[in-house]
């Protein structure tokens, strides 16, 4: 009978969190055989040796037989069972692994699996907040200024696997995101390079070749995939020494479209990229041309690694669908992730799902690099703006709902001037109110527009900014957003609830720049009007800085920083090999049965060691 | 050794999503708005039939007002029209013509709620 063995170690993953050890054995400097960044990679098994086991009672004759074959001899037998064979300079390794393993004589035939003792501890400034990489239960910065503990064990196993491979600048992982800051000083190394793209990656916002990061996400992300190990500073990344495509497809805010993310995923596969990782959500399962950008990566073996969302939500109910997360039902290169926290729970923002979300992965305090800095939130004083008579202006005491006695203090315009949820705006209205900004030398800046909107259907709220000085926005001016209807909850005094927000990158207006309102009405009216506040922030891009954030957008860097770590490990590997490996080859954690699909949080050794055979590395005995 | 700047980010309720999700996911929110925020407004992404050219689309969205257009990969093209229009209107006029294999909205996708110093 004959039966496949496969030549893998596999590693029994089960239970939640333990203190993981060290792979060893005999320590192999020899076969240290490259340095990148001050890491290591070393070769799996020894170049032309094989182990070779012979069924009993095969005499010494047919074993030499069973090997000269194909070009190999006995070193020696072990007194273990197995016998040493030496391949002949040149012979190809997988054909003769096979060729022996066919003879009737041979029980079992496998490489001579290299072991190292532990000698990769990166001494990287910030490893020690990276419980995601190695928990030890250690207290990290949260993101809400302290600091939290978490359970030894509940980690990624980083310095087991990297004691295997850290090098895996052979792989570039595209990040489709806000952009990079390539000028990071814990990422500028591991950047990918393009004689075409000086600055390393697109810029489809804006459709340049500068995929600066005027957010800070993208940058997160990739410190959290590729951060330079060994260099003394910050943070490392999964992989160590890896190629970072910068592809900017959001914007400041954070948003971006079907077609700057479609675009993007074009460009990444275009260029070389083997894994994107894609740390954003929206979209519609009628959005048909971001479906054709993850299948046309499929069909060029790239690898999506993609976050579940951090709606708190069961993703596979009607309504609550998120792309690319979904999308991995139906194309088989999309790997999805839900966020994890120190004690291996599930965070409580984290979308799952057990037919839509595939894996789990850190996603609560995780520390990595970012563009820079961002100002406070600053809070618009209304007096800086020009307006007719029917807009009023006050800093109101809002209550959170009705609910609740908490209360925050908002600067307001709004119209009618009576606005308090009761006076009636008025009939064949065209009001206007708007700032002139000059803010000076900033790299970005981010607008939240909170506004409480109670109009008909026949009238309309709008919002207006032009680059410079305007005193009619209304008509020079771009449409940032309009609409009729109402935020309202319920009747009476509004609520902090009753407030809607748009998040809007006015970067591209430049430091000086008119914002501006209007509501214009029809003869007939009868409700409460609107009340808009306005916040923002500003940017100033550095070089040095490294921040906590909390989600699923920094849980799938995780995934996509093994997946790299994978296919570098197996170059040979197709994207669904690297998908299954990193699917399967995770440790069970409680917390997400019935939530993934796998029940699994991703591992670094045991996706390493969950390997397929590539074609060549498989026997067949009799 | 330089020294890491560490900004810890803090995601303040009151300026967050927090309320404004709640909102969003306890009422029926008023129809104009959410579809300003699940796509860009008045922006579509067309595919042109086999054969038909830049100048088809252009006389096709003629009676709605061409903003921009800018082509795409393979037969895409990014349109932001001068006025409102809804993509049941535009699909029905496609499905009239020889010339609009396709047609959808420009979505949105953004990071999720709560990350980042823009949440």
């Amino acid at each position: 009978m004959k039966r496949t063995i496969a030549l893998i170690m596999m590693l029994a993953l089960s239970g939640v969190c333990f203190a993981g050890g060290s792979s060893t054995g005999s320590s192999s400097p020899g076969f240290f055989s490259k340095q990148a960044h001050g890491v290591k990679h070393y070769d799996r098994y020894v170049k032309g040796e094989l182990l070779v086991t012979f069924r009993k009672g095969t005499a010494a004759s047919g074993m030499r037989a069973a090997v000269m074959r194909s070009g190999g001899s006995i070193v020696k037998n072990s007194a273990a069972g197995f016998s040493r064979v030496k391949l002949e300079d040149g012979r190809d390794f997988a054909a003769a692994m096979k060729e022996i393993g066919a003879d009737p004589a041979v029980e079992s035939v496998q490489p001579n699996y290299i072991y190292h003792s532990t000698s990769f501890t990166p001494n990287d400034a910030d490893y020690g907040y990276l419980w995601g990489l190695h928990n030890t239960g250690q207290a990290v910065p949260d993101s809400t200024g302290g600091y939290t503990a978490g359970t030894s064990g509940c980690d990624m196993g980083a310095p087991d696997a990297w004691n295997i491979i850290t090098d895996c600048s052979a792989v570039t992982v595209a990040v489709v995101d806000s952009g990079v800051n390539y000028n990071q000083e814990d990422l500028a190394a591991n950047m990918w390079t393009s004689a075409s793209y000086p600055k390393h990656g697109y810029d489809f916002v804006d459709n340049d070749n500068d995929p600066m990061d005027l957010c800070g996400h993208g940058t997160h992300v990739a410190g959290t995939i590729g951060a330079v190990g060994g260099n003394a500073l910050g943070t490392i990344g999964v992989c160590p020494a890896v190629r970072i495509m910068a592809v900017r497809s959001l914007n400041a805010a954070g948003s971006g479209t079907t077609v700057s993310i479609a675009e993007g995923i074009g460009f990444a596969v275009a260029q070389g990229a083997k894994v994107i990782n894609m740390s954003l959500g929206g979209g519609s399962d009628t959005d048909a041309v971001m479906a054709d950008a993850i299948g046309a990566a499929r069909d060029a073996g790239v690898l999506v690694v993609a976050a579940a969302g951090n709606d708190g939500a069961d993703v596979g109910v009607n309504g609550n669908q998120t792309y690319p997360c979904n999308y991995s039902a139906d194309y088989d290169n999309v790997v999805s992730v839900a966020a994890l926290d120190q004690n291996f729970a599930l965070a409580d923002f984290s979308n799952y799902s057990a037919a839509f979300v595939n894996v789990g992965a850190p996603g609560v305090n995780i520390t990595s690099t970012v563009n820079g800095v961002w100002s406070p939130y600053l809070k618009d004083a209304y007096g800086g703006w020009t307006r007719d008579a029917y807009w009023g202006t006050s800093t109101v005491q809002i209550y959170e709902s009705q609910m609740s006695s908490a209360s925050y203090s908002l600067p307001l315009i709004y119209d009618p001037a009576s606005w308090n949820g009761t006076s009636v705006y008025r009939a064949n209205a065209d009001d206007t109110a708007y700032r002139y900004y000059s803010l000076g030398s900033v790299d970005a800046v981010v607008f939240y527009i909170l506004f409480y909107q109670d109009i008909a259907a026949g009238d309309m709220f709008s919002a207006y900014c032009r680059s410079g000085a305007s005193s009619d926005v209304t008509a020079d001016g771009t449409l940032l957003f309009s609409g009729y209807g109402s935020t309202r909850l319920h009747s009476g005094t509004p609520t902090f609830d009753e407030f809607y927000e748009y998040d809007l990158d006015l970067s591209s207006y430049g430091a000086d720049f008119t914002l501006g309102y209007n509501l214009t009405s029809d003869a007939s009216v009868s409700l409460t009007g609107v009340a808009v506040c306005t916040i923002y922030q500003t940017l100033a891009l550095a070089v040095s800085s490294y921040a906590v954030y909390d989600g699923t957008s920094m849980a799938a860097p995780h995934a996509a920083g093994l997946a790299a770590m994978i296919w570098a490990y197996n170059p040979s590997y197709t994207y669904a090999d690297v998908a299954v490996s990193l699917r399967n080859g995770g440790r069970n954690v409680p917390a997400l049965l019935s939530k993934t699909t796998t029940g699994k949080a991703v591992n670094m050794l045991g996706s390493l060691s969950y390997i397929q055979p590539p074609t060549g590395l498989k026997a067949a005995a009799q | 050794m330089m020294r890491a700047v560490f900004v810890s980010v803090q995601i303040i309720c009151v300026f967050s999503l927090c309320a404004a999700e709640a909102a969003e996911r306890g009422m029926p929110p008023h129809p104009s708005v959410v579809n300003q925020r699940k796509a860009v407004p008045r922006e579509f992404v067309f595919t042109l039939s086999a054969g038909k050219t830049e100048n088809d689309l252009r006389t096709f969205l003629s009676e709605w007002g061409v903003a921009s257009l800018r082509a795409l990969s393979g037969r895409l093209f990014l349109v932001r029209l001068d006025r409102d229009v809804s993509i049941d209107e535009l699909r029905a006029a496609a499905r009239g013509s020889s010339v609009v294999e396709r047609v959808q909205p420009n979505y949105r996708y953004r990071t999720g709620p709560g990350e980042g110093p823009v949440r």
